[in-house]
């Protein structure tokens, strides 16, 4: 009996250890993913791309605008490929994170933590975390994404080199600024949403049906236009529109044309307070101001007799952070990233156009200048007098 | 130095599709596990509480009937089975190696770790050295003499370095601890 007992009580805890170990490989941290998902051919590419087997390490970039769903497509592609590694770490928002003290550390630390399994002593700075990175993980095959890099020294804490990682290893890395992505096998931009597939994202998030309800096509149709085929917009503007009758709806879209919608012209607005320098600040509002749909030679040559340099390396370093597009020979940018900007110079002084940075319509312009008349009158009047 | 390779693909993601998706993270019908094992040896005892355990846990488990009656070739439903799970589990007992069901079907699962579908083959030693496994001595050695009166050449082949490959694997081994073992049996 006793022998019995021993061996069942024995193989009870065996296999107690094997479910742990199956659980432990099954549930490669799986992150939730919206469930209604728009345009993921590129996330299939990217996928097709990283699980071709070969010995080396791959890297995938993934760029665009802010909202345009990098960490969406980052997402579905880590949740496809997470279980066949043996580790794997999803590190969100990395550039915020780092923003924290000791940012970076605690990072390597989550990577660290999340491919071994287990605890990992404190890291108190980046360059000792470095060293633990390359030890422990040369020889692992892992899955890393290193999600919203926005400066180098982010990537070299985390991923200096290739080498860091063992053989078969894939990373993916998303940024708004494409100039990082230098050492990436493959980059991937994100393009807008078709009118399409506008619609049903739309759809999902205003009717919760792949189509707008019948009485609310023409409105619809409206709202869509206006987020310009930006994911993030379309969840957002979908979402707020929930539930109303079509008078709130008509409301909405009004208020919309001349006040921009405060959730998305936020986290669009990161990516120009990330510019660095005042100058590079200037050029993108100048652009969203006055150069829309212009000749990139016309746009420079101005923007030059502005600041004094060349602006050709700041036009490049907007294009590469996806806030200008060039196509072909003409300069232009998102609707909402154009709106974005001129909301900064709007802000500045809502109430009286005349202290703003910069006037772009003609009644605001017209206004200025008949105020400005009236003052000169007075200035003028005012030194006769005093002449006299 | 790696090469720094730019291309930008700059695929549109306009393609036109009639369906929303879901993110494919979960397939359907997929199974999490797929148990491997000679039914002979195991089947009323050490698999049946794995079998429960792992379907107490969540784990969505495909387990093959072999005291079914089998053609030759393995089956297609089988096939995909082994081919839609994300882990095999191989329970290596000592007649494991007499089957031919059980060795066609091992040769299909370490196809599938090599593919690019990357299935974790997981072995569970169940009272058998891992080196009888990976060399084909022991009890293992018996049922390869049979099979070379009976099989082609290639086939056994393709068997034996199935065999290799899955004993050179990290697994479980139950021998490890067995105290009170050689007692009850």
């Amino acid at each position: 009996m006793t022998c019995l007992f021993s061996v069942s009580r024995h193989e009870a805890k065996f296999i107690k250890g094997v479910i742990k170990d199956v659980l432990n490989k099954l549930s490669r941290d799986y992150l939730c993913v919206p469930e209604h998902l728009v345009g993921m051919d590129l996330a299939h590419n990217i996928y097709d791309f990283l699980s071709t087997t070969t010995d080396d390490v791959r890297i995938v970039g993934i760029h665009g605008m802010p909202g345009i769903g990098k960490t969406t497509i980052a997402k579905v592609v880590f949740n496809r490929l997470c279980y066949r590694f043996e580790g794997s770490c999803f590190l969100s928002n990395i550039n915020e994170t780092s923003k924290q003290f000791n940012g970076l550390a605690l990072l390597q630390k989550q990577l660290l933590h999340d491919i071994l399994k287990q605890d990992v002593a404190n890291i108190n700075c980046v360059d000792r975390g470095t060293v633990l990175i390359k030890e422990r993980l040369c020889r692992k095959r892992v899955l890393v994404v290193a999600d919203d890099v926005a400066h180098l020294e982010q990537l070299n804490a985390l991923m200096g080199e290739r080498s860091w990682f063992g053989p078969e290893s894939r990373v993916i890395i998303t940024t708004r600024d494409s100039n990082l992505l230098r050492k990436a096998d493959r980059t991937y931009q994100i393009k807008e949403l078709t009118r399409d597939q506008s619609l049903r994202l739309f759809s999902w998030h205003a009717f919760m049906d792949t189509k707008p309800a019948e009485d609310y096509i023409e409105l619809s149709k409206d709202a869509v236009d206006y987020c310009g085929g930006l994911p993030l917009a379309l969840e957002v503007m979908g979402a707020c529109l929930s539930g109303k009758n079509r008078d709130g709806w008509q409301c909405v879209i009004d208020k919309l044309r001349r006040i921009p919608n405060h959730d998305i012209q936020g986290k669009l607005r990161i990516s120009f307070d990330a510019l660095d320098g005042e100058e590079l600040q200037n050029a993108f509002l100048d652009i969203a101001c006055f150069f829309i749909d212009r000749k990139k030679e016309y746009v420079a040559k101005v923007l030059g007799a502005r600041c004094g340099y060349n602006p050709e390396v700041d036009l490049e370093t907007l294009r590469e952070r996806s806030l200008i597009k060039v196509l072909g020979e003409t300069v232009t940018m998102h609707d909402l990233l154009r709106d974005m900007g001129r909301e900064v110079v709007r802000e500045s002084s809502p109430k009286e156009p005349g202290k703003r940075t910069r006037i772009w319509n003609q009644e605001d312009a017209w206004n200025v200048l008949e105020q400005q008349k009236v003052r000169a009158q007075c200035i003028h009047e005012s030194i006769v007098m005093r002449i006299f | 130095m790696y090469q720094q390779l730019l291309i930008d693909c700059s695929l549109n993601s306009a393609a036109e599709m009639t369906e929303p998706e879901s993110s494919h993270s979960r397939p359907e019908g997929a199974y999490d596990v797929f148990l491997s094992f000679r039914g002979e040896d195991t089947r009323k005892t050490f698999v049946d509480h794995l079998y429960t355990a792992l379907v107490q846990a969540g784990i969505h488990t495909f387990r093959d009937d072999d005291e079914l009656p089998r053609g030759e070739e393995i089956s297609e439903h089988l096939l995909e089975a082994i081919r839609e799970s994300k882990i095999s589990i191989v329970v290596f007992s000592k007649g494991y190696a007499s089957s031919r069901w059980c060795l066609n079907e091992l040769v299909e699962i370490l196809k599938c770790k090599r593919k690019k579908t990357g299935q974790i083959v997981l072995p569970i030693f169940y009272d058998i050295d891992p080196s009888d496994v990976r060399k084909q001595t022991g009890s293992f050695a018996e049922a390869f003499d049979k099979h070379e009166e009976r099989f082609e050449e290639t086939l056994v082949k393709e068997w034996r370095k199935a065999l290799e490959d899955a004993g050179n694997l990290s697994g479980w081994s139950l021998n490890d601890m067995a105290y009170g073992y050689s007692f009850s049996l």
